[in-house]
C-alpha cells in the first residue's frame, strides 16, 4: 500500500546533519547528477533537491538542507531548515522522512542535533558515516546498539565507495509513516513544568501538532531576546516564555543550560553503550591531525604556508584564467563578425552584435575565474584547510569587523569581485559576510587595469626611481614612476576597503554582534567530484541570475549610445549626439571639479556597465580605429594632444589622469558585481547602497586629489 | 620588576594566575573575594596555556553566543583541553567532546573553569 502511494507522489526525504559530516558526499552519491539548485523564497539560503530511485520502485525527492549544528535558529540557514522540518514554511511541504547523517568520529556533538530531530517525532533514519576513521583509531562503534538506544533505524554508509546506499534507501522507504517513539532524555522537574505549559499554549494559539509545539516551547525557553524567536509564533507565546524564564530565574534555574545539559546527559548514556575506544582514547583522534596542525597552524610556518596557498589561488585566477577568458572573448567576437557578414546592416544587426553579444561576452568572460576560484574554495573547505586559514587570519580581519574567512573573497577580488562575492558564502558570521561583500569591489580588479594602463601610459613619465646596474652596461629597473603609480592605485583600493569595513563595523552594522565559533574539522581527502559539482553549480547560478540583468543593462546602454540616430553626421560625432553624449555634456558641471570634461563623462557613463569599456568609449569619442595595439598608441597621442578650445589648455594632464584613476579605483562601475550582490543579499537594498557609497567615495576621492593637486601647483 | 629574571617572571605569573592577587587594573571584572586577597581564582578558558586542561564551571553572562557555546557541547562539567593559541592575540583552538573547536578570546573569556563542588 505504501509503495502505491510512493509511486504517485514520490517520497520527500530531508537530509539533515552537522557541517563536515559527509552530508554532501552522501547526497551526491545518492542522486548522482540529478540535482537542482535554487533559493528558498525571500532568503539567500540555498535549496538543493535531487532525485533517487527507491529499491521498492518508487521515486524519492531528496532535499539537502544546509549543514546545521542545532535546530535552534542562530542563522538564516538554521531558521529555514527548522521551518522546513517542522512544516511551517509556507509553500514547502513537510518532508515525510528525515535522513539524519551522523559522523561516527564526532558522535557526541552530532547526536545533539539528532536528539532535537527525534523530538519532532517525524519518521527518521540515521546514516552513520566516517565509521572507517573511528576504526582507524582502533575504536569500535556498535551500529546495532545505537539503533536500540536511539530508537530509529541506523545504517552504516561509505558514500565515497557507494557502500550501504541501497540498504539505507530501503530503510528510509520502510520508515515512511513510522512515528518516532517517545523521547529518551528527561528535563528537570522545574523546566519540564514550564515547558508543558508553554507547549499547551503554542499548541492552542498556533494550532500546531503536539510534538512540533514541544520543540517550539523548548526553543522559546532557551532563546533570550524576542526578536530571535521564530516569527510565525503567536506573540502571546513569546510573552509567556519571557514570564516562564523569569519564574525559573527566581528559582536559580537557567533553562537553556538545563535543557542542553539534559540532552548531553542522554547522549553520554548512548555513547557509553555504542562507542568503545582503546585506553589511550584521549589524544587518539588527534594524533595525525595534531602533527599536521603543528605545521599548518604554526605561528611562523603556518603563515608561510598560507601565503604560498594564497599565491597559487591568486595566480590561478589572475593569470591562468586569462587564457580561457581570451578564448571566450575571441569566440564571441568571431561570432559577432560572422553575424555582421551574413546579416544585412541595420539596427537589428547592431543590437545583436553590439548589445546582446556585448552583454553575453561581458558575462561569460567571468566564467573561468568563477570556475577556478570555486574549485579552490571547495578543495580548501573539504580538506579542512579553510578553517585553519581563517584561524590564522582572524586577528587581522576582526579588527575591522571582518572574519578570518573574509581573506579569500577579498584576495580573489583583486582578480574580479564577482567570484569573490560569491565565495563569501563560506563566512558563517552574517555581519562579517555583509561587510566583506560591501568592500570587496574596492579591491582593484583586473577590469581596472586597461584604464590604469591607458592613463599611466599616456601621462605618467617613465622615470626610473631605483635601478641596479647589471654587468654589460644594462640596468635592472626595480622601481619606476609608472610602476609606483600602479602600485599606489592597488594600495589605495586596499586601504579604502579596510577603512570602509572598519567604518561600517563601527557605525552602520554596529548592532549586530560578531560570532566566530568555528569547528576545525579533521583533515580529509577532498573529493574532486564534489569540487566539480560545486564549480558547475556556481557557474550556472551566475549565468542564470547575473546574466539576465547584465544582458538587459547592456542592451539599454547600447540603445542609449546609439539613439537618437544621426545618420547625417560623420561616424565620429554620432556618439556625441546620442543620449549618452547628451548625458556626458549634462554631467560636465558635476565632474568638472574632478578635472573631467564631457568626453570623460561619456567614458564614465558608458563604462557604467564594465570599467574596461572606458578605453573603448574614449576610442570612439576620439575616433581612433579599433585595432588593438596601434589603437592604444593612437589614442594616447590624441589624448595628449587634446586641447580645450575654450581655455586653450590641455584637457588631460597628469593630475587629471591620476584623478580619473582614483575615480576608477573607488567607483562601482560594474553592473555584473551589482547583479551578484543583489543575488547574494537577496534584494536591491544593499547593491543600491553599495553603488551609492562607492560613488560618493569616488567623487570625493577624485575631488580631493584634483583640488589638492591644483593647490600644490601640479595641475 | 624589570630586573627580574625570566624564570622569576614566569613563577610570578603562575602565582598570579593560581591565586587572585589584586593588582591595579587587572581582573577588575571578577567578583572580589570576601576572604581577602589570596583565594583560588576562577580561571577562564582564555587563561589556559597550550596543553592545559580544565573543566567548565559555568558560562558567564548573557552574551548572545552563550547558547551556541552550550549547544556546541560546552556545558558545565565538560572537560576540555587547550591545544594552541593563534599569534598576536588571535583565536584559540581547543579540544572538547572529541572534536576541535576554535573561538575568539573574548568568547573564551566567558567560559569559567573550575570544579563544581
Amino acid at each position: 500500500m505504501q509503495e502505491d502511494s510512493n509511486e504517485t507522489r514520490g517520497l520527500t526525504i530531508a537530509l539533515v546533519g552537522n557541517p563536515n559530516c559527509g552530508k554532501t558526499t552522501l547526497f551526491n552519491a545518492l542522486t548522482g547528477l540529478r540535482q537542482k539548485v535554487g533559493n528558498y523564497p525571500g532568503v539567500t539560503v540555498e535549496k538543493k533537491i535531487g532525485r533517487a530511485n527507491l529499491p521498492g520502485g518508487g521515486q524519492a525527492h531528496l532535499l539537502d538542507l544546509p549543514g546545521l549544528y542545532s535546530l535552534t535558529p542562530h542563522s538564516p540557514d538554521e531558521l529555514i531548515a527548522r521551518e522546513v522540518l517542522l512544516g511551517v514554511l509556507p509553500g514547502e511541504p513537510q518532508p515525510q522522512v528525515i535522513l539524519n547523517i551522523v559522523d561516527a568520529s564526532n558522535l557526541e556533538r552530532n547526536l545533539y542535533l539528532t536528539s532535537q530531530l527525534l523530538d519532532t517525532g517525524m519518521p527518521m533514519v540515521i546514516a552513520l558515516t566516517m565509521v572507517d576513521s573511528v576504526e582507524k583509531e582502533e575504536g569500535i562503534i556498535d551500529a546495532a546498539a545505537l539503533e536500540t538506544a536511539v530508537g530509529v533505524p541506523v545504517r552504516v554508509v561509505v558514500a565515497t565507495k557507494k557502500q550501504g546506499l541501497a540498504e539505507l534507501l530501503a530503510a528510509v522507504e520502510s520508515a515512511d509513516g513510522q512515528e518516532v517513539r517517545k523521547r529518551g532524555w528527561t528535563l528537570s522537574p522545574a523546566v519540564a513544568t514550564e515547558t508543558l505549559k508553554l507547549q499547551q499554549l503554542v499548541q492552542r494559539e498556533g494550532s500546531m501538532k503536539p510534538r512540533v509545539a514541544f520543540t517550539e516551547a523548548l526553543t522559546l525557553l532557551m532563546q533570550e531576546g524576542e526578536n530571535s524567536a521564530a516569527p510565525y509564533l503567536p506573540v502571546a507565546a513569546r510573552h509567556a516564555a519571557q514570564e516562564a524564564r523569569e519564574r525559573l530565574a527566581e528559582q536559580g534555574v537557567d533553562p537553556a543550560s538545563d535543557i542542553i545539559e539534559a540532552r548531553y546527559a542522554w547522549i553520554a548514556d548512548v555513547c557509553e553503550g555504542v562507542l568503545h575506544h582503546p585506553v589511550e582514547r584521549r589524544r587518539g583522534p588527534f594524533m595525525t591531525n595534531d602533527r599536521v596542525d603543528r605545521v599548518v597552524m604554526h605561528p611562523f610556518w603556518g603563515y608561510v604556508l598560507f601565503f604560498v596557498v594564497m599565491a597559487v589561488v591568486f595566480q590561478s585566477i589572475f593569470s591562468w584564467a586569462k587564457f580561457p577568458m581570451e578564448w571566450l572573448q575571441h569566440g564571441v567576437e568571431l561570432f559577432a563578425t560572422g553575424l555582421t557578414k551574413i546579416m544585412p546592416a541595420g539596427d537589428l544587426r547592431d543590437l545583436i552584435t553590439a548589445g546582446v553579444l556585448g552583454g553575453v561576452g561581458s558575462t561569460i568572460v567571468f566564467l573561468p575565474q568563477i570556475l577556478l576560484l570555486f574549485f579552490f574554495v571547495s578543495l580548501l573547505e573539504d580538506t579542512g584547510y579553510m578553517a585553519r586559514a581563517a584561524f590564522l587570519m582572524d586577528r587581522l580581519m576582526s579588527r575591522v569587523g571582518l572574519h578570518g574567512k573574509s581573506f579569500i573573497p577579498l584576495l580573489s577580488s583583486f582578480a574580479c569581485a564577482i567570484p569573490g562575492i560569491m565565495a563569501t558564502r563560506t563566512i558563517g558570521d552574517r555581519k562579517a559576510r555583509l561587510i566583506t561583500i560591501l568592500v570587496a569591489p574596492l579591491m582593484s580588479c583586473s577590469a581596472r587595469l586597461p584604464v590604469y594602463t591607458l592613463m599611466i601610459g599616456a601621462f605618467v613619465p617613465g622615470r626610473r626611481l631605483l635601478a641596479v646596474p647589471l654587468p654589460g652596461g644594462h640596468e635592472l629597473t626595480l622601481l619606476s614612476l609608472p610602476g609606483v603609480t600602479m602600485l599606489a592605485m592597488y594600495f589605495l583600493g586596499m586601504v579604502a576597503a579596510f577603512g570602509i569595513a572598519w567604518l561600517f563595523h563601527r557605525t552602520l552594522l554596529k548592532g549586530i554582534p560578531p560570532t566566530f565559533l568555528m569547528e576545525l574539522p579533521p583533515y580529509r581527502v577532498p573529493s574532486l567530484k564534489a569540487a566539480a559539482i560545486q564549480m558547475v553549480e556556481r557557474a550556472w547560478l551566475f549565468l542564470k541570475r547575473a546574466g539576465t540583468v547584465i544582458l538587459a543593462v547592456s542592451v539599454v546602454l547600447w540603445a542609449l549610445s546609439t539613439y537618437p540616430k544621426r545618420n547625417d553626421l560623420p561616424e565620429k560625432d554620432r556618439i556625441q549626439h546620442s543620449f549618452v553624449g547628451i548625458a556626458g555634456h549634462a554631467i560636465e558641471p558635476a565632474i568638472s571639479p574632478l578635472g573631467f570634461d564631457w568626453k570623460m563623462g561619456i567614458g564614465i557613463i558608458s563604462s557604467f556597465a564594465a570599467r574596461e569599456v572606458f578605453v573603448t568609449a574614449m576610442g570612439t569619442v576620439y575616433n581612433v580605429g579599433e585595432s588593438k595595439e596601434s589603437g592604444n598608441v593612437n589614442l594616447i597621442e590624441k589624448l595628449r594632444a587634446d586641447v580645450d578650445p575654450r581655455t586653450g589648455r590641455h584637457v588631460f594632464t597628469p593630475l587629471v589622469a591620476v584623478s580619473l584613476m582614483v575615480y576608477y579605483v573607488l567607483a562601482m562601475q560594474c553592473m555584473s558585481t551589482l547583479a551578484v550582490v543583489r543575488r547574494e543579499t537577496n534584494g536591491w537594498k544593499w547593491p543600491a547602497f553599495q553603488f551609492g557609497y562607492m560613488f560618493v567615495l569616488a567623487w570625493a576621492g577624485s575631488f580631493v586629489t584634483y583640488q589638492a593637486g591644483r593647490l600644490l601647483g601640479w595641475g | 620588576m624589570a630586573a627580574r629574571g625570566k624564570r622569576d617572571q614566569n613563577l610570578w605569573r603562575n602565582i598570579k594566575q593560581t591565586y587572585d592577587i589584586e593588582t591595579a587594573g587587572s581582573m577588575s571584572d571578577r567578583p572580589s573575594s570576601p576572604h581577602g586577597a589570596l583565594r583560588r581564582k576562577a580561571l577562564s578558558l582564555a587563561d589556559l596555556k597550550p596543553g592545559e586542561c580544565g573543566t567548565i564551571l559555568r558560562l558567564q553572562g548573557n552574551f548572545c553566543g552563550r547558547l551556541r557555546l552550550l549547544e556546541m557541547g560546552l556545558t558545565p562539567g565538560t572537560h576540555l583541553r587547550m591545544i594552541r593559541v593563534a599569534a598576536f592575540g588571535g583565536p584559540i583552538d581547543i579540544e572538547v567532546r572529541g572534536y576541535q573547536l576554535s573561538l575568539r578570546r573574548d568568547e573564551a573569556a566567558a567560559v569559567w573553569l573550575g570544579d563544581n563542588e
